[in-house]
Parts: C-alpha cells; sequence; structure tokens
C-alpha cells in the first residue's frame, strides 16, 4: 500500500477466519498424564473453512490449517509482549 | 425367605444381564467408532467393571489400563480409546469413547485427547435401539 495516497491502509480479509484455542491444562491420571492435544484435530481440519487457527496454550504455537492439513506453525510469543 | 431366596437370584440374574447388556453395548459403540479404520487391535483404558471379550469382529481388544508405558515400547506413539462409563439420562443410555494419542515424552506418558464422541441407545421392547451419534471435538 502506498503510504502517500492518503488511503486507509488497515488490512481488510475477504475470507472468513476461525480461530480457536487448545487447553493447556493437564491432569495425571492411571497410565500417564493427560492433556488437550495441541495441534489441530481431524475434526478441526476436516471443517476448515480458509486459513484457520488453532492455538495451542500448552505448547505455546500457532497451528494455521486448512482442510489439507496444517499449513504453518509459529510460537505464540510471536504475538505476547 | 422364600421370597427374599427368590430375590436374591433375581438380583444375581439381573445383574449379569446388566453385564451382558453393557459389554454388547461398547463392542456396538467400538464397532460403529472404529467402522472406518482398519486395525487388527483395538488398545482401550477401561475400569475394571466393564467386561469386554478378547476380541470383537476380528479386532483383539488389548486394555492398557495396567502397565500403559510397556504398550508404547518401541512405537512413537499409540492410538488408544477410553471408555467412560454408560450415563443413563430420562431412559437414554449414552457411552462415550475418547480418543487418545499416547506418546512417550521423557519417561512420562502423554495422553492427548483428541475429541471423543458420544452413543445414545433407547431401551425398547426388550432391545436397545441405537438414536444417534455425538462429535466433541476439541
Amino acid at each position: 500500500m502506498d503510504p502517500s495516497k492518503g488511503k486507509n491502509a488497515s488490512m481488510v480479509s475477504t475470507d472468513r477466519i476461525d480461530f480457536h484455542s487448545h487447553p493447556s491444562r493437564s491432569k495425571k491420571v492411571q497410565g500417564g498424564t493427560a492433556i488437550w492435544a495441541q495441534p489441530p484435530s481431524a475434526q478441526d481440519i476436516k471443517t476448515a473453512t480458509g486459513k484457520d487457527y488453532v492455538f495451542g496454550m500448552r505448547d505455546g504455537t500457532i497451528y494455521i490449517y486448512t482442510t489439507k492439513g496444517i499449513v504453518a506453525t509459529l510460537p505464540i510469543s510471536t504475538f505476547k509482549k | 425367605m422364600k421370597i427374599l431366596i427368590i430375590v436374591v437370584v433375581l438380583s444375581i440374574i439381573m445383574s449379569f444381564k446388566l453385564d451382558s447388556d453393557n459389554s454388547l453395548l461398547y463392542q456396538q459403540s467400538l464397532l460403529n467408532h472404529l467402522s472406518k479404520v482398519k486395525t487388527d487391535t483395538i488398545y482401550i483404558f477401561k475400569c475394571f467393571d466393564i467386561d469386554l471379550p478378547y476380541a470383537v469382529e476380528g479386532h483383539y481388544i488389548v486394555d492398557i489400563s495396567e502397565n500403559t508405558s510397556s504398550f508404547l515400547d518401541g512405537k512413537s506413539s499409540l492410538y488408544a480409546i477410553k471408555l467412560m462409563p454408560i450415563q443413563v439420562n430420562k431412559g437414554i443410555v449414552e457411552i462415550t469413547l475418547v480418543d487418545y494419542m499416547l506418546i512417550n515424552n521423557l519417561g512420562e506418558i502423554q495422553m492427548s485427547n483428541t475429541g471423543s464422541v458420544s452413543f445414545s441407545y433407547k431401551y425398547k421392547n426388550n432391545k436397545y435401539k441405537f438414536l444417534n451419534k455425538t462429535k466433541s471435538t476439541i
């Protein structure tokens, strides 16, 4: 975008972006420690509506995925100060 | 005294029938859940009071509730299903199966919950009728 042309420089997405988080909580159970899966689940991937996001709160990773699978990951710290 | 004996005998017979019904419902739910999965062995977590046969329709059923880590030896991960206790609500019997992916993380077994599915049945005319299947994703 050209800053000299006085147009609004805000980013407008024409795509619908869905995002949700996978919790960090863990619990000791018989056999091991139960945790929530952090990457997108099979159901998440199946029902993706574009490039959707899952915030894995336990592993501190943002997963970007489409119906074809995970296309990128990045640390949540990228957005946190 | 006779009445007491009859009541006790009937209670024992009914408890065996209930156990048998529960086992069949769990088997049916497992087969439905895994209908699109090709596997010889189904690894499960279950309470001691859930009775399941050694195999169901060609699938071996292995309870890994005890010595879980030994089943992971030599494998990077293991898919297992947790059988939740049967819930009965207003005459509807519900069985929930939770999908877990097990990994050995530096000696600690991590069981990642990847979602669950619930099967509902209604008892009618001396048999259980399958009502629906509800997926719960995370």
